[in-house]
Formats: structure tokens, sequence, C-alpha cells
């Protein structure tokens, strides 16, 4: 049980927290920089090595002069997300007494090591940086980017968390508007809206009409799709739930925002099109089988926002509301000033002097970490190979989400849902991110709709679509665009053969992405943002 | 990061003989139970999957002969693994073994999966 006073997102003051002495290290290049920014490059070593050699080093009597006495350290290891750009998993075993007991790999990379109590906390660069490959420019553009927090938020001795929803989540909390209090939502809402709800951005594949595209295809794209949303209202103050069939809306006329659990059936005279809802089913989907069903007639289970549902409804859907949860009791809207901070820097390291495209994605990975991490409710603990014995125990004392299957008799590995730590618990708002993911559904949609004929229609991703024309009016990206406008990132030179499938359609824009150093972009759901801890 | 991935990520290296030493069912306390059978007795695995019903989820892991196991149905991020009777239906059309191949992207070939585990948990219905 959370007590309710931990749960209250407000204004608080700026504070600093010392910083843990950082090191960077790239195994590939062999580049170390120790937390001073002396350079070296060592041999090839394992990461006990590395770990032993910073130990050592921290332990001499010039550091300890220089840093001060600390029991642990940081060690950014240069690491991308995608798989070839990272060490492979088995690089993160250790020996020599240190023991490992934290670690995570596939959305990110986090371990934590300890030996006769001498800490080592092990981050990848990829949250941050992406798959940027050079150590020492990686390391400069973490100062930059905290010297240039600090200026903008001011925000005196600023420091950078070791991840961007931290780092974000920090700033936001001395930028939220004063005297205003967001509660946390009451625990049967916050389980329906985070279960149900709180759902993946819109990746999808259509069939091509047309085998071959003889003058190419566009990349259309939205303009820093999420901060845009940032701007609008968020769903704020107490939430209403009842079985009304309409959408909800504040006195003065204006839709409120919401959730809606129903029933909606395709119109029988409209056209071909995207579809509008998801299909809400309990059973197995992956991937790549969301379905957003376009067929006239027929009829189907929803869990939408309210644009998704509005823009079904005045496209002629048939709607019967079953459930509906709401917020007609508006609050500021708590992310207005640390959108409008982040938006201001993000301009400047996309244009002029102030270039810099390791802080683009850095302003770009701060905003949507942030976003993400609202999702998140719970923690979890992953107990890997315990006996049989610990195990029992754990079964009556803890709560098990998870258990894997053996690999041998004696021992199983399971995972352990926690709540999360005090501090984390005012930023428990699922509702805040299921409503942006939502409104990038809905607005991606109105936008095909309005403005490309379906049998265009390639490929949507997120923020962004793959189409066989161009709009009028919709412009060449430029060095810096309006958050939410649609721009033409790019042209694929005709004649194009279109990815049949969705699976040759996610490998032709990953390999895409990846020969058009695209690597911010790189076709992730947004599992990959809420996914993480601060540690 | 799509289903592909998730599971080319979750690749783990497991001994085929430790697996054969595992008990074929256990019951846990939270209602949960692991199903542990080798490719000889896939029709076991076929029978608990159609008994599990609809107020089970189950999670599958294949193992093939290299002894590289993967999970076989990665969920879109809300709740990994597929409702037994769902599973169960699909298995009316298909082969167990041809599913998993399908959905391990031929990491689990048909023809080379040596050992099944099911991971049986209560489903939480919406109310």
């Amino acid at each position: 049980m959370i007590a309710q006073e931990q749960a209250i997102l407000q204004h608080e003051k700026k504070y600093t927290s010392e910083e843990r002495p950082t090191f960077w290290y790239d195994c590939t290049s062999r580049i170390i920089i120790f937390p001073d920014g002396d350079v070296k490059h060592i041999g090839t070593m394992p990461l006990t090595s590395v770990l032993g050699g910073i130990e050592k080093h921290m332990q001499r009597p010039d550091s300890e002069q220089k840093y001060g006495r600390h029991k642990a350290v940081n060690l950014f290891i240069r690491a991308g997300n995608l798989r070839k750009n990272k060490p492979n998993r088995e690089y993160f075993n250790v020996g020599d007494g240190w023991i490992r007991d934290a670690y995570e790999y596939v959305d990110t990379l986090f371990a934590k090591y300890y030996r006769d109590g001498y800490r080592v906390y092990v981050y990848g660069t990829g949250k941050y940086f992406g798959e940027e490959r050079d150590i020492i420019a990686i390391r400069k553009a973490w100062y930059t980017l905290q010297s240039q927090l600090d200026d903008a938020f001011h925000y005196p001795n600023f420091k950078l968390y070791t991840t961007p929803a931290s780092t974000g989540r920090n700033l936001l909390r001395g930028s939220l508007p004063e005297n205003v209090q967001y509660e946390r939502l009451p625990d049967d809402i916050l389980r329906a809206i985070y279960r149900d709800i709180c759902y993946q951005s819109r990746i999808q594949h259509f069939p091509p009409k047309r085998p071959v595209l003889e003058n190419g295809g566009y990349i259309i794209d939205g303009s820093w799709f999420y901060a845009s949303f940032c701007l609008n209202d968020m769903p704020t103050g107490k939430p209403e739930h009842d079985t009304v069939n309409e959408l909800a809306t504040f006195p003065n006329g204006y839709r409120c925002p919401g959730f809606y659990y129903g029933t909606a059936t395709v119109p029988l005279d409209r056209p071909k099109h995207i579809g509008l809802l998801k299909e809400w089913t309990e059973c197995y989907r992956s991937d790549d089988e969301s379905r957003y069903p376009n067929e006239p007639g027929e009829t189907f289970k929803f869990r939408a926002t309210n644009h998704e549902v509005f823009l079904a409804m005045v496209n002629g859907y048939h709607i019967v509301i079953e459930e509906r949860y709401y917020f007609p009791h508006k609050q500021a809207n708590p992310l207005y000033n640390w959108i409008r901070k982040l938006i201001d820097l993000r301009e400047k390291a996309s244009t002029g002097k102030g270039k810099n495209s390791l802080l683009k994605a850095a302003y770009r990975n701060i905003v949507l970490h942030t976003i993400g991490s609202f999702k998140q409710a719970y923690t979890w603990k992953n107990h890997t190979d315990i006996t049989d014995d610990k195990f029992h125990k754990l079964e009556e004392t803890g709560r098990i989400i998870e258990i894997y299957p053996r690999k041998k008799l004696g021992f199983i590995s399971c995972v352990e849902e926690l709540d999360l730590p005090g501090d984390r618990q005012k930023f428990v708002h699922p509702e805040i991110a299921a409503y942006i993911w939502g409104m990038a559904r809905a607005k991606l949609a109105e936008f095909l709709l309005q403005n490309i004929p379906y049998e265009d229609v390639v490929f949507m991703s997120t923020d962004c679509v793959w189409a066989a024309s161009v709009p009028d009016g919709v412009q060449k990206k430029g060095e810096w665009n309006k958050p939410g406008e649609f721009v033409v990132k790019d042209h694929i030179p005709g004649p194009w053969e279109v990815p049949t499938d969705s699976g040759k359609m996610r490998d032709y824009v990953i390999k895409y992405n990846v020969e058009h150093n695209k690597f911010d972009e790189i076709m992730h759901t947004d599992r990959y943002y809420y996914d993480e801890e601060e540690f | 990061m799509t289903g592909y991935r998730v599971i080319e990520a979750q690749r783990e290296e497991v001994d085929p003989a430790d697996l054969y030493a595992l008990p074929t069912k256990e019951q846990h306390k939270d209602g949960s139970y692991s199903v542990n059978v080798p490719v000889e007795n896939m029709d076991r695995a076929v029978r608990e999957i159609e008994n599990g019903g609809p107020d089970f989820r189950v999670h599958v892991y294949a193992t093939n002969e290299e002894g590289e196991r993967y999970p076989v149905f990665i969920n879109e991020g809300r709740d990994n693994g597929i409702g037994a009777d769902g599973l169960a239906e699909m298995l009316s059309t298909s082969e167990l073994s041809d599913l998993i191949e399908a959905n391990t992207y031929g990491k689990v070939s048909s023809d080379e999966l040596a050992f099944i585990q099911l991971e049986f948990r209560p489903e939480h219905h919406r109310e």
C-alpha cells in the first residue's frame, strides 16, 4: 500500500545529490576516460580486469585526494541499442571475487557489481546517445548537456542522472506549476489504465497494392511528435468512472481527457482506409499482429483515448461506449514549463553554431524516456538461478509475477514485483504516458486519412509514414521544424520494390535507418522507453 | 524492439541433458505450474495446453538440439505468453512444432526441436 503523501507530484526545490565519480570506457577502441578527463588506451581485457583496475585506481592516495573517498563509481560503457553495437551478453560475466547483483541487457544495458564493499554501476551510453561510437565525443556531450540544462532550468550545480528518464523527472519536479498537487490515481483505476490502455504506438505495414513504386517512396515524419503533445492538456485532477455512452466534456463543452472501452463498427459506406481504432483482444498478439479493423461493417471491441474515439466518430464509425474514465477537474498542465525549455534546447542543438547531433539525441531521449517512465507503476527484481529453498521463501513473502523455466534441477529463476521506491511513487502516472501515446496514434491516423490515399500508404511507424505520394503543402525536413509539423524526411528513389510483409518491411526500415545513420529512429516500441530504472 | 529481436536477445544456453532431469510437472504456490517435456513426449505438452483452458496463460519456451532456448510467444509488451485456450485452438489446425518454428522465426526449427517447457500462469481477465 502506498502512503498518499508519498504519491503527490508537486513543485519541489531543486537539489543536487553528490555525483559518483564517472569512468567512460569503449571496449572496441579500448579507450578509458578517467573521472578527471584523462584519456588512456589500454590493452584488450575482460570486464573483471576493468573493474579491478578502476577499484585500484580509486584507492590510490592521489585519487582519494582528487575525487574524495568513494565506495562506488559509475562506469559508462560505449554501447548502442543495436546488438551489433554493444558488447555481447557474456562480456558482462565477471570473476575474481566480483559479484553481479543486477543485470539488464535487452532493452537497456545496466549492471551492478560489488567486491568487498566496493561498488561499480555499469551503464550503456545508448540510452542518451544512441549508437554513437566515439567515447570522447560522448563524454564531451555529457558535460555540455549538463551545463546547458543547468542554464536553461536555472538549476545550480545540476548533475545528470544516469538514465535520461531520471534526469527528465528531476528537471520536471523543479518545473511544475507551484501550489498544484497531482495525485496518484486510485489503485483500481491505475491498474485498469496500466493494464488495458497504456499500449504502444502504431507500427503497421500495409500489403502493397502495387509491387513496385516506379517513382519511389516518401518518408514523412511528424517532427518531434511526442514533445508537441506535451503542450496539450493532460489527464489531471480527480478521475471519474462511469458507463455513460458519450464522450465526456468539460462544462464549457470541450472534450476532456479520457479513456474509453466499447464496441466500434466500421462504417459500411466508407471507402477502404487505414482503420482508426485498435481491436482489443485478450488473446495472443505479437508486435506485428495488432489489428486496426477497416472492413466495412466489421464490429470489434476497443480501448482508446478520447482523441481516437472522436476521430472514429467523425469518420462515421458507430461507437458504443461501455465504460469510460475521464478527467473533468482540470489542473495546470504539469509538463508545460518543462517541455518548453526542452524544445528550446533541442532547437538550439539543431541549428546554427550550437548544432550537435549528440545533444539532439540526448534531448529527444530525455523527453521520450521521461514520458515512458510515467507508465512504470511497479518495479521488478530478477532472481536468477536461486536455490529451491530461496524460491520457496520468496513464494511465501514476495509477489512473484513470472517464473522462468528451469535450466537444471534444484535451481530456478523468477521475477518479483516490488513497489517503486518512495521518491518514484509521485511519478507513477500511467494515464499521462497512455494519453500522449494515444494522441500520437490519433494524429498520425488523422494526417493519413486526410492527406494520403489509402492505396499509397505503405507503412506507419509511431510518428512516421512511408508512402507512395506526398500531400501538397508538406515541406522537406529542415534543420528545425515546429514540433508536430509533418515534413518529408527522405525520398527512396524509384523503382522501389515494396516489402511484401511486415517482417520484410521491418528489416528494410532497420537497414535503411542504419545505412542513413538514423540511429535514433530504430523502430523502438514503447516498451523500450518505459522499462528502465534508476539505481 | 520488435518480436524477432526480443526473441533473439533472449536466447539462453542450456544443457539439454539437464532439462531431461526435470520433473514433468511442478505446481507453484501462486496457482501457476510448469511442464517440462522432451520432444519425444510432445503429446503430453499438447494435452497440457488443451487442459489449461481459458483461465491460464501459457509461456512457451523451446530448446533446440544445440542447447539454445528461446521464448516462443512474445506479446506486444502488455503481457507475454498466450492464452492456453487460444493456443489450443491454434493446435487444432497446426502442429506445435510448426508453431514454435514460425514464432521463433526459425531459430528452433521443427526438425531440431529438442525440449519444450511450458509455464502456466493464472490469466487476469478483465472483470
